[in-house]
């Protein structure tokens, strides 16, 4: 009878117990790590919000602005901030037109770090994220797709 | 009169009880401790400013509930400049913690942008022209 006493006792105190305190500790610091250094991902929604402004300065009620065309400075007509957008290889875009009768590249303009080009299409968190947007667009009577390609890769944080 | 026995299952299960709440009371603070909700909440609304920057057309006022921000930045002892524009670099700074530089974001928008703290009524006035 003793002798289940003090196996019943030793139950209560062992190795073990500290063992699996240790891994409940590991993982409680394993989870609040990964909780609060995890970061917020906003590059789509900036990808988005990049392409809807060049398109919405493009594009005014279904018809293409046609002095957009001739004046090669998007950043000033779309609202751009030419600095933040070429200098610091966070963002991309790049506007192509197609007749969209004879299916013909007419024009494009771009801005921002070109290597976003190749990288919206690779996997991996580094990468830029992308958004693409088509929209038919009238031009003198004419029917035009315009294709919008931007990208963003703004981690943010310490700049 | 206890046996000898008994007693020391007692006293083993006192000090296995008292292990335990210190052990849950360690983890319970080091949560505490470190999860402060103010890297969070400072990521996710300089984000979120930098977006409504980008996303605004010239000629737009957007007024922003800042209750949340102001209820954390109060915890960690801040009161003043939460909020910090740099409109030369085009970066929205948000800042809740005395200690420690805020999140910043670019936003890439060339709009003349002004922003007024309305501290009385913890709301962000944006202007955007």
């Amino acid at each position: 009878m003793r002798k289940i006493n003090k196996k019943a006792e030793e139950r209560w105190l062992t190795p073990w117990m500290f063992f699996v305190w240790f891994l409940v500790g590991i993982a409680i610091v394993v989870a609040v790590g990964v909780f609060y250094l995890s970061s917020i991902d906003s590059r789509g929604y900036e990808s988005e919000s990049l392409g809807n402004k060049i398109l919405s300065c493009f594009i005014d009620s279904g018809n293409i602005k046609p002095e957009l065309f001739q004046d090669s400075d998007v950043f000033a007509n779309c609202g751009l901030d030419k600095k933040i957008i070429s200098d610091n290889g966070l963002f991309y875009f790049n506007v192509s037109v197609y007749s969209s009768s004879e299916k013909r590249y007419i024009w494009s303009i771009s801005g921002g770090n070109r290597e976003f080009e190749i990288n919206c299409f690779l996997p991996g968190d580094s990468m830029p994220k992308c958004e693409k947007t088509r929209a038919y667009a009238l031009c003198a009577g004419e029917g035009y797709i315009l294709e919008v390609l931007t990208g963003s890769n703004q981690v943010g944080g310490k700049l | 009169m206890r046996k000898a026995g008994s007693t020391d299952f007692l006293s083993s299960v006192i000090i296995f009880i008292l292990l335990n709440v210190l052990f849950f009371s360690v983890m319970f603070a080091f949560v505490y401790i470190s999860g402060s909700k103010a890297r969070i909440y400072e990521q996710a609304y300089s984000k979120q400013i930098a977006l409504i920057l980008d996303g605004a057309k010239p000629g737009t006022n957007i007024t922003l509930d800042l209750s949340k921000i102001y209820e954390v930045a109060r915890k960690e002892k801040r009161f003043e400049r939460m909020i910090i524009l740099d409109s030369e670099n085009n970066v929205v700074e948000v800042r809740l913690q005395n200690s420690g530089e805020g999140y910043r974001t670019k936003y890439f928008s060339s709009a003349n942008i002004k922003i007024l703290e309305n501290r009385y009524e913890e709301k962000l006035n944006i202007y955007i022209n």
